[in-house]
């Protein structure tokens, strides 16, 4: 489902996610993506008790939606990467994995993790940048070249 | 820390965890109190590799996500993609969907039962419950032509159908495995050991669950009536769903719901079966998803989330995947404190501890 994000910034964050959680919302979690060398987008998404079983108590009263746009509320914010970005985790405990995950995804830092680790929840602590291995496509030419080659020198032998 | 206080390393390898979980526990004679997690035992960076597989190929790459629940990954992954390109699968796929991710919730919800009867020390229940599994597995493979990968989701619809033989054998097969269930239900649910090792530990109140951000049967245990399946996305909304909730929060709470989703599950699937309509399994998919979009789905595990971001070509742009078990992490290290040390075996399998999902 497309979705519909609320803009906020670095100053207004904690604000914003404070009148969330007053309104009894549950954080469900945090997206990234990257939008240039320097900007980090940030969605985070929330939702609110769905008022399911009041549609499932009056079946004949519930108008399904194909999917589910009801009670979610998304965030956006752009950071620079070199800045701290305010964590969430005073407000919502719960963030504090996404947001370690972030670190480690992204190479940026949030401020005053009360669970810090540094970069390193998934990775080891001495590899210093995600991801932590290459990807490489095979060479399809190259790598028959490479098997007739092979081919004749086991001829040769023979 | 006092004197009183040591640090016990639990996992990576443990009998009781499935998959390498390490936490460290701060204990005080034979009470929890503190506990720190250390993942990336089994991360395999799988979100990055939109930028190498085609938006077609990566239904394969999330299938591996997670073993367990591999056909609702691919379901949650296919039905982002279809709303980007504004396609719905056609209604007996919509159908097929379903019967196949309620298989997978039965055969990973009595795989935990299993588990978690083994984590207190019961381990005949155990047995009896992987006994009736095979149920489930016989007819996974028989129907995708796999026990536990069912690569049967594709993008636009699926790649397999049943036949009504398939269909009564199904049935019949469903049948064997509810008597199964309901022969254990007063051993797991009435006996007074379990309910000795269950009853009263891993405490969540209602209002911590949503604090703490949990999802699924922990959630449901706690008292919440959420489940995505009730937004009806593929053919749920034609189907006599009800969400399975227990209020006490506690162990037993938790494997009551999983317990009850079981038997809900056969029902559905049956009612699937009963109501399959007729038409293709397919739509055809031209052109490249664009845009950005979510997409929530009910795994057994509870809430799977998707968000991608495409720009119009084969490849995506960025996937993001938030497994039940990344948000059940906080709400596990919220249990634990307080705790004696030999429930911790139960309190942290109760969460139903998924790590391929939670890394990637």
């Amino acid at each position: 489902m497309f979705f519909e994000a609320k803009e906020v910034t670095p100053q207004t964050l904690l604000s914003e996610v404070q009148q969330l959680a007053n309104a009894k919302y549950r954080f469900v979690t945090m997206s990234q993506t990257v939008m240039d060398e320097n900007t980090l987008r940030l969605f985070y998404h929330f939702d609110v008790n769905l008022t399911m079983s009041d549609l499932r108590h009056n079946a004949e009263l519930c108008v399904w939606e194909p999917t589910d746009a009801k009670g979610m509320v998304h965030l956006r914010m752009d950071v620079n990467k070199n800045e701290r970005i305010p964590s969430i985790t005073p407000i919502y405990f719960c963030a504090v994995l996404v947001e370690n995950e972030t670190q480690d995804q992204f190479g940026v830092r949030f401020a005053d993790l009360p669970l810090d680790y540094e970069g390193a929840m998934f990775l080891e602590g001495e590899v210093t940048h995600a991801p932590y291995f290459t990807m490489t496509t095979v060479r399809r030419p190259a790598a028959k070249a490479e098997a007739a080659k092979d081919d004749t020198a086991k001829g040769e032998k023979a | 820390m006092s004197n009183r206080t040591t640090v016990i390393p639990f996992g990576p390898q443990h009998p009781v965890l499935p998959e390498p979980l390490h936490i460290k526990f701060v204990v005080e004679d034979e009470t929890v109190v503190g506990a720190v997690p250390q993942l990336g035992f089994v991360h395999r960076g799988l979100e990055s590799l939109v930028r190498l597989k085609d938006y077609n190929q990566m239904v394969f790459v999330v299938e591996r996500i997670c073993g367990i629940c591999s056909c609702i990954h691919a379901n949650c992954y296919c039905n982002t993609i279809e709303d980007m390109m504004g396609i719905t699968a056609p209604p007996r796929a919509q159908f097929l969907r379903v019967i196949w991710s309620e298989l997978h919730r039965i055969h990973s919800h009595m795989l935990w039962l299993g588990l978690f009867a083994d984590a207190f020390g019961f381990e005949s229940v155990f047995q009896q419950f992987w006994r009736i599994r095979e149920h489930v597995m016989d007819i996974c493979e028989a129907t995708a032509g796999n026990r536990v990968i069912l690569s049967v989701n594709v993008v636009g619809g699926v790649r397999r159908d049943l036949s009504p033989d398939q269909i009564r054998w199904m049935l019949g097969r469903l049948d064997e495995l509810e008597k199964g269930m309901r022969e254990l239900t007063r051993t797991m649910l009435d006996d007074y050991t379990v309910q000795e090792r269950t009853r009263g530990i891993g405490y969540l109140s209602k209002e911590d669950a949503r604090l703490l951000g949990a999802a699924g049967p922990t959630l449901r245990g706690s008292g919440w009536e959420i489940d995505e399946r009730m937004h009806g996305y593929a053919a749920y909304k034609d189907l006599n769903f009800i969400p399975m909730v227990e209020n006490d929060g506690d162990c037993y709470a938790r494997s009551k719901v999983r317990f009850y989703e079981v038997l809900h599950s056969i029902e559905l699937i049956r009612e699937a079966l009963n109501r399959l309509p007729e038409s293709e399994l397919t739509v055809k998919v031209t052109g490249n998803p664009e845009g950005e979009a979510i997409f929530r789905v009910e795994q057994p595990r509870g809430e799977l989330f998707y968000y991608i971001r495409a720009n119009g070509t084969k490849n995506l742009e960025r996937m993001r995947v938030r497994t039940p078990t990344f948000a059940n992490v906080p709400p596990l290290l919220h249990m634990l404190p307080g705790c004696k040390l030999p429930d911790v075996p139960v309190i942290v399998l109760s969460i139903d501890p998924c790590i391929s999902c939670t890394e990637r």
